[in-house]
């Protein structure tokens, strides 16, 4: 059966219709599996793929159309309608990621058969159910013209039986087309919503966070231990976390808890201690509470307080206890507000006088620069168990312990969670990409970040954006104790890049083979002490790395290298801590075993003698023997 | 049947993506401990372990063996000795300079224990100032097949020494000498440091 070209053609555009919706999925799938800024962001790679695909898609869709037959025309069987329905969800899911693949391959990255073949998996569970019940309801809907005229030829001849035919009803090309296209924006604008994709919205959000305050103890990096104040999520287990929970998106996660300009920010905070406590957000990098966001308020011992206010304007935000002591012992965290316009991986919304940033934002990180002193955590711990106040002037603060996000050098240069930006090499040509990384002084000291492989650009201090015009690039960046500022590192090295890149120049990636196609740089701290840890122990301090991927396949597996590594870690330590355990009972089990085996041998020793050679108590012997004395001789 | 079934796996992989939390969630930092992990009353102690002294509190950190040329270790070795080191950490919480002479840190029991030595560093004589924390490096020497021996720390204020035990020689990292660096290897990114 031959079709014709309007069939031809509405078979194509039925495809389209269908790639716009698989390719939102898509969209959305890769978005969520991105891990640390792999992918663009979701919007543009829908819009990328849609148009990529929409070619194929024309083809595909009227070859589809050609190969499956007359369209929907009257007296169709529902199993051919079934099947051409197969064709062109075939025909669009093919589109969709071809659209996908030339997506990717634009942005640089690998194309493995295995991801095609999934992708076209992924796009099927979009195209056919959409498909088959397009062809299922459109006719339903449609009535008409077209199926009046059909409805002649497909009478029977004259003097036969009036059959009753397993048909649908016709469709039109209007009621197939409108159908068509309210199902792929819908099950488009869907899936965007569901992951939060779409653009901001006017309404504003309450988002809820709960904190209790706690302390405990921790392993420090030497093995001994450290005694911490601070905060963790209300209802989980365990101690404080260090630093505290995190109020907002601190990255690298895609989407998780966002604040937005003008959302409502309630708090509960728990004060599960002994002690009174408060709790103080405040605009400035001032110690006390000159232009306060939130607070101080005060969180007396064993009470709730439940609190709300606006989010403040875009930025980083440090929440603390107001003490400078509590603060130092762990009682800190961030608070991360997005601005409302642009919605992601961005520190502002960009206008009149603010520094303007031409670049693609893959994705955002947070460093939290912590110091500890053991002495300080022994007071509180002990002397000042019960009191809020640690009597400890900060001029005798001495930390020995420095931190990236809680964790110091080998741990924090491992965890692309939260800390180490794994991001693929900027396309050379292309609009100029990086990362964010807002990076947090909550410490005593005063640190100096300094990055290798390329140099940074402060675009916002203590949450104020730059001035328009006032581009700062910097290979070291001073950070006084309570600054916020949010830099950006471009995503290519730069000329004194060291570790030096290759000789080739078109390849200017390290050839290691642990890291195959991966360059790693280090940050680490300037003032020197705090790359050390308990006095001297190097590099187990501020320090942390950044790598360069020369494809998203290689990003890919850098991320998976670095998680493997981490849980082994985690195995050995367990094992290290196992041992140790083991030592400690068994020493425990010599020491209790001295007496008693004693005590029970000598005690089994008596009972295995034979009766008679028992020795009796004194007294007994001796009345016997009197006794034997007494008795006539003969008897004896 | 065929485009169903991929329909199918593809769902079921991309709801997994959406639903499977892993790397597009932050963890929050590492969390302590709920109770103070202190060692049993009276002891044994092990590293980690806070000892408790008259004035503040000693634990001994990390235990390492220590690797690299022979003129840096700071001791005489006889020939097949390794060589430990472990670190004490002394925490002053007295608002009094005190002082915590070396001599009251011993190896037990000795047999097979060579040369011993303990650097103090910039705590003149074990001087440690108010208010402070200070670490002392015991490094020893070790007969081949012996195990690591337990260190005695002797409270200033007199009293019976606290034995702290150092594990066993499996598994313990490594402080080359040469590279300065404790695991023996650097960090991913410790290239050009």
């Amino acid at each position: 059966m031959r079709t014709t070209s309007r069939e031809r053609t509405r078979g194509g555009i039925l495809a389209v219709l269908l790639l716009v919706a698989a390719g939102a999925w898509l969209a959305t799938v890769h978005a969520a599996e991105a891990a640390a800024g792999a992918e663009p962001s979701a919007l543009s790679a829908w819009l990328s793929i849609a148009l990529l695909g929409a070619a194929p898609a024309l083809v595909l869709g009227a070859a589809a159309a050609r190969a499956g037959g007359r369209g929907l025309e009257p007296g169709l069987l529902a199993s051919d309608r079934a099947a051409r329905a197969a064709l062109v969800a075939l025909a669009a899911a093919g589109a969709a990621t071809v659209g996908a693949a030339a997506t990717e391959l634009l942005d640089g990255g690998a194309l493995p058969a295995g991801d095609v073949l999934r992708d076209l998996c992924l796009a099927l569970a979009v195209t056919a159910p959409a498909a088959t019940a397009l062809a299922f309801l459109a006719p339903r809907q449609a009535r008409t013209a077209a199926a009046v005229a059909a409805a002649p030829a497909a009478a029977p001849a004259a003097g036969a039986a009036p059959a009753r035919p397993r048909v649908v009803a016709p469709t039109t090309r209007r009621g197939f087309l409108q159908l068509g296209a309210g199902s792929a924006t819908t099950a488009a604008v869907g899936a965007m919503a569901a992951r939060g994709i779409l653009p901001a919205t006017a309404e504003a959000n309450t988002l809820t966070f709960q904190l209790t305050i706690t302390d405990g103890w921790r392993d420090l990096v030497d093995r001994t231990q450290g005694f911490f104040r601070g905060f963790k999520v209300t209802g989980t287990g365990g101690g404080p976390s260090f630093p505290g929970p995190p109020i907002g998106n601190p990255g690298p996660a895609v989407s998780a808890n966002e604040i937005f300009e003008g959302d409502t920010v309630r708090l509960v905070l728990t004060n599960d201690t002994t002690r009174n406590h408060t709790f103080l957000i405040e605009r400035t990098a001032n110690e006390g509470a000159t232009d306060p966001v939130l607070g101080p308020l005060r969180i007396p011992a064993g009470q709730t307080v439940d609190v709300s206010f606006p989010a403040p304007q875009a930025g980083t935000y440090l929440y603390r206890d107001a003490h400078v002591n509590n603060r130092l012992l762990g009682m800190h965290g961030v608070m991360v507000v997005q601005p409302q316009a642009t919605r992601r991986n961005v520190p502002y919304a960009p206008a009149p006088g603010r520094l303007a940033l031409p670049i693609q934002v893959r994705n955002q990180y947070t460093w939290i620069f912590s110091d500890y002193d053991q002495v300080l955590g022994e007071l509180a711990a002990t002397t000042y168990a019960n009191s809020e106040v640690v009597e400890y002037p900060l001029e005798q603060v001495v930390p020995r312990f420095f931190y990236i996000n809680g964790e110091t050098g080998d741990e924090a240069s491992h965890n692309e969670r939260t800390t180490v930006p794994v991001v693929p090499e900027q396309v050379e040509g292309r609009e100029m990409d990086g990362v964010l990384i807002r990076v947090v002084n909550a410490g005593v000291a005063t640190h100096a970040p300094h990055w290798h492989g390329n140099h940074v650009f402060i675009v916002q201090r203590n949450a104020v954006p730059e001035r328009q015009g006032l581009v700062q690039e910097r290979d070291v960046v001073r950070m006084e104790p309570l600054w916020r500022l949010d830099v950006i590192l471009p995503a290519h090295t730069g000329y004194d890049a060291f570790p030096p890149p290759t000789a080739d120049p078109d390849h200017p990636v390290l050839h290691d083979p642990e890291h195959p196609g991966i360059q790693i740089f280090p940050m680490h701290c300037h003032a020197e002490m705090s790359q050390t840890a308990a006095g001297g122990m190097y590099p187990l301090g501020q320090l942390t790395d950044w790598h360069l991927g020369e494809h998203a396949a290689a990003v890919a597996a850098d991320i998976d290298r670095m998680a493997a590594a981490r849980a082994q870690a985690r195995v050995d330590g367990a094992s290290k801590e196992n041992r140790l355990r083991l030592a400690r009972a068994k020493l425990k089990a010599r020491q209790a075993g001295r007496a008693k085996p004693v005590k029970r041998k000598a005690k089994a020793a008596r009972k295995r003698r034979p009766l008679k050679k028992r020795r009796q108590p004194a007294k007994r012997r001796l009345k016997a023997s009197r006794a034997r004395r007494r008795r006539p001789r003969k008897e004896r | 049947v065929g485009v169903w079934a991929a329909a199918v796996a593809g769902a079921v992989i991309g709801a997994s993506a959406l639903t499977d939390d892993g790397p597009a969630t932050r963890a929050p930092g590492p969390a302590a401990s709920a109770a103070p992990a202190g060692p049993p009353p009276g002891g044994p102690y092990v590293v980690g372990d806070r000892v408790r002294m008259s004035f503040g509190v000693a634990s001994v950190g990390s235990v390492v063996k220590v690797t690299g040329p022979a003129y840096a270790m700071g001791l005489e070795r006889r020939p097949g000795d390794r060589v430990f080191q472990a670190q004490l950490t002394l925490v002053n919480l007295e608002r009094r300079a005190v002082v915590y002479d070396p001599k009251l840190v011993t190896l037990a029991p000795r047999r097979g224990v060579g040369a011993v030595t303990i650097a103090t560093g910039s705590a003149d004589r074990g001087r440690i100032e108010a208010l402070a924390a200070h670490r002392f490096a015991i490094r020893f020497a070790l007969a081949p097949g012996v195990p690591l021996p337990q260190l005695r720390l002797r409270d200033p204020a007199g009293g019976r020494a606290a034995a702290v035990v150092l594990g066993d020689t499996r598994g313990l990292d490594t402080l080359d000498l040469a590279e300065h660096h404790p695991a023996g290897q650097p960090p991913t990114g410790g290239r050009g440091r």
